[in-house]
């Protein structure tokens, strides 16, 4: 999963949407056994789920850094223009 | 389930993705802090000494990936599947370690349109076509000053401004794209 790009699924593992659907409980029926069953043979992704649940649980921290944080916004908000 | 709205955040999202600037800053200002914790704590997971300035470059870079060709990556979000945060945590995730895979990790983003503090853009030449300040960024012609004015090679411009040899051709290049561009709209 880690190498899948974030938008298009490759070789079963499943992609950015789906990955996210699947870690705020939103997959439901067959699409949720095909999920399951794909981690269960798929250690890379299954390591992925892991350590993504891992990050969503401490994601309600404070930033900290906020002058790096505003060096980042400053530079993302020149993105765009019009 | 969850409305729409509440997986978003509040973010209009098809506004973001039309390019309509005060969507896109209020989604940048919402986002950015989660986005950099994410790409610190995916760091510090690999390497606990990792720097906060590389998650800083690496939270430049889902911005970049996000507003890439269009949109296309943040379009491809489907707010009836998943919120808006834990999908931006996937992508800043692997963007992450993206940066990370890279052969040299440090200051490995293409720093976007900060102002270096150059103390004046380069000079003309007297027979030089003249060109609008906004042309090129302030990096952009910090780049073109050093290695064109003060004859620096990649190597020294890079140490110079604390960034990869890497970005300092992407910016030339970029830079040299876009005189070329204005020079052939102008004619010369």
């Amino acid at each position: 999963m880690s190498d899948t790009p974030d938008n298009a699924p490759s070789g079963g593992c499943p992609d950015a949407v789906t990955l996210a659907a699947y870690l705020d409980g939103m997959l439901t029926g067959p699409e949720l056994a095909r999920f399951d069953a794909h981690i269960a043979q798929c250690p890379q992704c299954a390591s992925d789920v892991a350590e993504l649940r891992e990050i969503l649980a401490a994601s309600a921290q404070a930033p900290g850094n906020d002058d790096l944080v505003g060096q980042a916004v400053a530079a993302a908000r020149g993105l765009v223009r019009k | 389930m969850s409305s729409e709205r509440d997986h978003t955040e509040g973010v209009d999202i098809a506004a973001v993705t039309s390019g309509r600037k005060a969507a896109w800053d209020g989604f940048v200002e919402k986002f950015a802090g989660r986005i950099f914790s994410v790409c610190l704590r995916v760091m510090r997971m690999r390497d606990p000494s990792a720097e906060p300035e590389d998650a800083r470059d690496a939270t430049q870079d889902v911005f970049l990936k996000l507003v890439r060709d269009d949109f296309r990556l943040l379009k491809s979000y489907d707010p009836e599947r998943a919120s808006l945060a834990t999908w931006l945590t996937v992508v800043a995730r692997s963007t992450t370690l993206d940066a990370l895979r890279r052969p040299d990790n440090r200051r490995v983003s293409v720093p976007l349109e900060e102002d270096l503090g150059l103390e004046a853009p380069p000079h003309a030449h007297a027979d030089a076509p003249e060109l609008p300040l906004e042309l090129l960024s302030p990096r952009q012609r910090q780049i073109l000053h050093m290695l064109f004015d003060q004859d620096m090679d990649v190597e020294e411009v890079a140490v110079a401004l604390n960034v990869h040899r890497q970005t300092v051709r992407s910016l030339k290049h970029q830079a040299l794209e876009r005189l070329r561009r204005h020079l052939r709209a102008c004619g010369a």
